[in-house]
């Protein structure tokens, strides 16, 4: 035998071993995925979640409003289980809502009451929703 | 027509007259209580009318940027949705008042001053204000903010707002600092070592003393509430 025809014969053993342990492994791992049960095949992939946040609304009182008492009642709506806080220059007010209304009389000083409410819904990080309103405690005595 | 038709005609008339003066009678013979009642029934349809009335009354309120004779011009200050009023001052008919603390007393329009912060009431027309009261008030600002430095040695937080308005608080001797439990949900008082940076902090200041010497948007805080991280994550 040539010594050109023994290295091609050689040659040829080497790629045909590369290629069967190349077609083996492959076989392999798909052996592997096949062999998942439905219910491994079927499980949810977990996405990152959008939660809706409902706004604050406020139905009363009006903002701008002119009262003649030293206290005004905060009507509200916002999520259920939300951690208010309703804030004024004189007073800071918080709970935790048990239904998605809530509603809450402050104090006021006389003058202009700039109010924050704020609401830190349950469950959503950074998601603070917010509303300000002035309210002017004018006594017209 | 007949007599008896006659005499329940005249029966008739005479009832339709003397019922008003009986009912006459009866009134101007009301007893106290009854008197009392009235009153009562008056007062309080007067105070609903008034609650009504002053239910859609709205004040305005902005800084003096200028005076003139009879009118005022004030700003409410608000960035982009910057508004101007003018105030129109009647010698006669508007009254103005500086806030001080839970009172207030009547000054003079010579009293005013570029820079103060009014309260106006009256009728607007077209950005004009007719005034009927003006009062002369503190200004204060009240946000929530996350804090995103702290100065340990001068004592002092950078936050910014949800709207990305930055602002420096200077934590003094006299401002009321509180903080909530995250385990029992309850505002307790807190010291400055407390706070976290990441924390939300709900804060009041007041601009119109916002202390000495300060930079824009730098201010003594007067009060904070801080919210912890790990309850807003919770």
């Amino acid at each position: 035998m040539k010594k050109e025809t023994s290295i091609a014969v050689g040659m040829g053993i080497v790629f045909g071993l590369i290629f069967s342990f190349l077609v083996i492994v492959n076989t392999q791992k798909n052996q592997s995925v096949s062999q998942k049960t439905p219910a491994q095949k079927n499980r949810p992939v977990k996405t990152q979640q959008q939660t809706i946040v409902q706004p604050i609304l406020i139905s009363e009182p009006n903002d701008s409003v002119i009262v003649g008492e030293a206290s005004v009642k905060i009507k509200g709506k916002t999520d259920k289980n939300s951690f208010v806080v309703i804030q004024s220059q004189i007073k800071d007010i918080s709970f935790t809502t048990k239904t998605e209304e809530f509603e809450y009389t402050i104090p006021l000083s006389l003058g202009e009451n700039i109010i924050h409410i704020s609401a830190y819904p349950r469950g959503v990080a950074g998601k603070v929703q917010e509303k300000e309103l002035r309210v002017y405690y004018l006594d017209s005595k | 027509m007949k007599i008896s038709e006659k005499i329940f005609i005249s029966l008739m008339c005479t009832g339709l007259l003397i019922t008003p003066v009986l009912a006459l009678e009866a009134t101007g013979s009301a007893t106290p209580a009854e008197e009392k009642g009235v009153k009562q029934l008056r007062e309080k349809i007067a105070s609903k009318v008034e609650e009504m009335r002053k239910k859609d009354q709205r004040a305005y309120g902005g800084l003096i940027t200028k005076i003139e004779d009879s009118t005022v011009v004030i700003s409410n200050n608000q960035g982009a949705d910057e508004k101007k009023y003018t105030i129109k001052i009647d010698d006669t008919l508007t009254t103005i008042y500086r806030i001080l603390g839970t009172t207030k007393k009547e000054i003079k329009k010579s009293d005013l001053k570029v820079g103060d912060y009014l309260i106006v009431t009256g009728l607007m027309l077209n950005d004009n204000l007719e005034a009927n009261e003006v009062y002369i008030d503190e200004q204060f600002l009240v946000k929530t903010a996350k804090i995103t430095e702290i100065s340990k040695s001068d004592y002092y937080l950078k936050v910014i707002t949800y709207d990305k308005d930055e602002y420096i608080l200077d934590i003094q001797s006299s401002t009321r600092q509180f903080m909530l439990n995250t385990k029992t949900k309850e505002i307790e008082r807190a010291g400055f070592s407390s706070i976290k940076e990441g924390d939300s902090i709900h804060f009041v200041v007041s601009k119109t003393n916002p202390g000495e010497g300060k930079e824009k948007n730098r201010y003594d805080a007067v009060r904070v509430l801080v919210i912890p991280q790990e309850f807003s994550a919770q």
